[in-house]
């Protein structure tokens, strides 16, 4: 299945691999709600794009053991699936919060000043 | 009415996404879609999508099902290609073996720990400055610390009394007044120190290896996170 390759935004390969980062994240305090995550994700502008892309990669967190989820009843409707952290994904968070920062002034270093029109990012509604 | 307006669009949604991701395993398939059609039941359970143009918008954020599709494919190879690559990341019983003699090794005298401060630099898991730490917090290990401890506290041997008979006839008695050796540290000091001395080495152990543990598992994917 073709997703674009290089004729995508430049952003969307970076971005896609950060999300997973931000994601662990969100998990770092407590066990969220699959919906919640979504919709704190979804409101900070520039994370996501398409916003149904974060479930399969809950799905791969889970399987690579760096989230655990749980099940719990909910008041209105089905069952709701819970998502925590596990020591390996609060490991691997770690170890990239410090190497994020490392790369994320590494390139700020490099880049050109741009005019804050240029750089602010594009959202879909 | 709206609601049936509602439940059409939800539906032809989720068959649309079914049918986009016809290609993944039939588990991951299915819980796929579970998982968007419970993102969406959550939704309008919350009230944040009471009326069509709320369930427009709710599923135009969601994305196209065949890019949410196309992503779930992307987050499959990884493990589908590499059958085990996730279950067995690299080996790290070097940086183990490691922290474990810095720690509890350090109680072989001397020997234990060097071989683990050799290990801690031959190491390419860790940086500079965190071998440095592995290496001062503290030198010759918790181990090493309680024989320094018991060297360098105060021990003073007793006055020693000398009765002898002078050739006078006369008994004098010589009182030479004990030695003491070493640096007199007060409790409220010397214990704490103590205490650090033996507890900070295993706290860096601790954090050295799951730093250690973190990299590893970043070895065998780089593209992770700078895409294939």
């Amino acid at each position: 299945m073709d997703t674009g390759g290089a004729r995508q935004q430049p952003l969307s390969q970076l971005r896609r691999g950060v999300l997973e980062y931000c994601v662990l994240s969100l998990l770092d305090d407590e066990p969220v709600y699959g919906f919640d995550l979504v919709r704190r994700l979804g409101a900070i502008d520039g994370m996501v794009i398409s916003e149904g892309t974060i479930y399969p990669l809950l799905s791969r967190l889970r399987r690579e053991g760096r989230v655990s989820t749980t099940w719990a009843e909910s008041e209105s409707g089905p069952p709701r699936r819970y998502y925590s952290l596990t020591p390996d994904g609060r490991a691997a968070l770690a170890a990239f919060a410090a190497e994020w920062r490392r790369f994320r002034d590494a390139v700020d270093s490099l880049l050109p000043d741009v005019p804050a029109c240029q750089a602010a990012p594009r959202r879909t509604p | 009415m709206t609601t049936s307006t509602v439940d059409r669009l939800v539906a032809d949604y989720l068959a649309r996404l079914e049918a986009a991701s016809a290609a993944l395993p039939s588990d991951r398939r299915h819980e796929l879609v579970e998982e968007i059609g419970s993102h969406i039941a959550a939704a309008r359970a919350d009230g944040a999508a009471a009326d069509e143009a709320a369930v427009r918008t709710l599923l135009e954020r969601l994305g196209q099902p065949e890019v949410i599709a196309a992503a779930a494919w992307d987050d499959s190879p990884s493990d589908d290609a590499l059958p085990g690559a996730v279950s067995d990341p690299p080996s790290t019983a070097l940086e183990l073996t490691a922290v474990l003699l810095l720690t509890v090794g350090s109680f072989l005298p001397v020997v234990g720990w060097l071989v683990g401060a050799v290990l801690l630099w031959v190491s390419s898991r860790w940086t500079t400055a965190e071998k440095l730490l592995g290496t001062l917090v503290v030198p010759l290990g918790p181990g090493g610390a309680i024989v320094l401890g018991g060297l360098i506290s105060q021990s003073c041997s007793g006055d020693v009394v000398v009765s002898q008979e002078s050739t006078s006839g006369v008994v004098e008695t010589v009182v030479t007044q004990g030695a003491c050796t070493g640096v007199a540290l007060p409790d409220w000091l010397g214990v704490p120190l103590l205490v650090v001395s033996l507890v900070a080495p295993f706290v860096v152990a601790v954090v050295l290896y799951r730093r250690a543990l973190a990299r590893a598992a970043f070895e065998p994917r780089p593209e992770v996170w700078l895409g294939t």
